[in-house]
């Protein structure tokens, strides 16, 4: 099976540097210019991709990092992030308009008395107005972007997790090489692996907020990404660690931090390398790379 | 098995739309080249956990390409929504209140893009797309890999085929037990102008799915995965049509 796999991902390849884009073609992409481009161009990508090394999918201290193979599908500029916050702005503001204004509870003599003031109709208007505005504006923000990214075993490559995990951002342009995304993520893995005789199974559980800075400089694009797992940080989830000398298994709500660099080659295919790592104290530090088609 | 042949189908047609995409001056803006949206009605008919039945429901389609990217293609959004009634015979053994019917209730939300365009919109244009999105029914919430191949096949008439995967990893029935469906949905719609003021689509569907569910983890063997049991959930066919805007 890998076989055709693989055959076709060298097609792929293979095709798509014979074939001139679009704006390559009116001279708009060049290699010095890659950076640039990948920072301010609308784009999408699919791009499969392997991971060694410590990372917030295993447990470096415990010398149980699992191999990491799946595929990642990328967009700038492009709907996902938009349509996902508005939605969760439309259901906010419509609870928000239908709400009571307040609800005050006081004792009065021998009764219990509950006051509840209602919003006018002029007042729940104003909160679907702003509402709509909001959403307006999130569906029409030019710098958003999305990464999903799948965790498969099935896949070439000796992949030990399953799972996946979606970051949706926002951008701030500090100038047109320097870029900071922020917005909220969310993923859910699984790695089972053994080293040394000591079997491992690890539960990664992620909802929170990532951070990346962008910076285009000539034919790549340096870039710095915090995903801030809430979970481990705000809440009292507990490792639910069990070690022993034959098994471990664990609760992972660690965050991630990864530092890389992306550029792309005949404007199609989409190369990156970064190294990871849960804890940036550790000086542990994992390695991953993808090598993608841009559409 | 399912798995790696499904990724092997999706590495090859991208592979092979890769190849065709040599014309990319085509800019059809419409998914469905005549319109964007199309409400209708459908009937459906086979069996689902090995007894049979029906159903009947409406549906809302919108389906529409909005922003260029900088290679060439396009990127949009995809809509779906359904309501209906359904009777299958039979119960189901996990307890869904909801699997035999009969409520037919289904949204989905998608963003699609393309990867290939051949053609300036006469007859012969052919429009390809992926698209990743999620949605929720009666049976399961879910999310989903949906590709399109668009062909004009005159002025005012356009094919599509449309096939939907569901992986039982992207796939949550509410029940204890994990996962849910393995959907393998594939859809062969007709567009074409009845007058000037009227086009309809028309449709055939295949709706076959499989059931996985994840038994418990062996603690003596912590590295390999639980043990999966797949059983088919349906086999059906479903038949529409609805009017294009």
């Amino acid at each position: 099976m890998r076989r055709p796999i693989v055959g076709a991902v060298v097609w792929l390849v293979a095709m798509s540097l014979a074939i001139p884009t679009a704006s390559a073609r009116d001279g708009g992409f060049s290699f010095s210019d890659a950076g640039f481009h990948l920072l301010n161009g609308r784009w999408t990508a699919i791009s499969p991709f392997f991971g060694v090394g410590p990372s917030q999918l295993g447990r470096a201290s415990e010398g149980l990092d699992p191999r990491v193979v799946g595929i990642r599908y990328s967009e700038r500029k492009g709907h996902i992030t938009g349509v996902f916050f508005a939605l969760l702005n439309s259901v906010a503001g419509g609870l928000a308009a239908s709400s009571p204004k307040s609800v005050e509870t006081y004792r009065s003599g021998n009764y219990i008395i509950t006051r509840t003031t209602y919003r006018s109709e002029a007042e729940k208007r104003e909160i679907m107005r702003q509402t709509e505005e909001a959403n307006e504006a999130m569906l029409e923000a030019e710098d958003q972007s999305t990464d999903f990214e799948v965790y498969m075993t099935s896949l070439p490559g000796g992949g030990e997790v399953s799972g996946f995990k979606l970051n949706m951002f926002f951008g701030a342009a500090f100038n047109e090489y320097v870029m900071l995304d922020i917005g909220m993520g969310f993923g859910h893995a699984v790695s089972r692996l053994e080293r040394e005789g000591r079997q491992s199974s690890m539960t990664l559980s992620y909802w929170g907020l990532p951070v990346k800075l962008n910076v285009a400089a000539g034919p790549v694009l340096i870039w710095l990404q915090w995903d801030w797992n809430w979970l481990g940080t705000w809440s009292d989830h507990t490792p639910n660690e069990q070690s022993s000398d034959t098994a471990y298994t664990r609760h992972n709500t660690g965050s991630h931090l990864e530092l890389g660099l992306t550029t792309c080659l005949f404007e199609r295919l989409m190369l990156q390398a970064s190294v990871t790592t849960p804890e940036i104290d550790s000086l542990e530090f994992g390695f991953r790379a993808s090598l993608g088609m841009r559409f | 098995m399912k798995t790696m042949r499904a990724i092997a189908a999706v590495v090859a047609l991208c592979a092979a739309v890769t190849v065709l995409a040599g014309d990319r001056e085509a800019r059809a803006q419409g998914m469905f080249g005549v319109g964007e949206m199309t409400a209708g009605g459908s009937f459906m008919f086979g069996d689902r956990l090995d007894a049979g039945g029906f159903g009947l429901s409406a549906h809302f389609e919108v389906a529409t390409m909005m922003d260029q990217t900088a290679i060439g293609n396009w990127l949009g959004f995809e809509f779906i929504g359904e309501l209906g009634y359904e009777k299958y015979k039979g119960d189901d053994p996990y307890g869904g209140d909801w699997t035999m019917g009969p409520l037919i209730f289904d949204l989905e939300l998608g963003f699609p893009f393309t990867i290939l365009h051949i053609g300036d919109g006469g007859p012969g244009t052919t429009l390809v797309s992926l698209g990743l999105g999620a949605g929720l029914n009666t049976q399961h919430v879910f999310g989903y890999l949906r590709a399109r191949i668009l062909v004009a096949i005159s002025h005012d008439a356009f094919i599509e085929v449309m096939g939907r995967w569901t992986p039982a990893e992207a796939s949550d029935d509410g029940t204890d037990d994990p996962t849910g469906l393995d959907i393998y949905q594939l859809r062969v719609s007709a567009y074409f102008a009845v007058s000037e003021d009227l086009n309809l689509q028309v449709f055939g569907e295949w709706d076959p799915a499989d059931r996985t569910r994840v038994g418990p983890e062996d603690p003596s063997n912590l590295a390999k995965a639980p043990p999966e049991l797949t059983t088919d959930f349906q086999n059906v066919i479903r038949f529409g049509v609805g009017v294009v805007f």
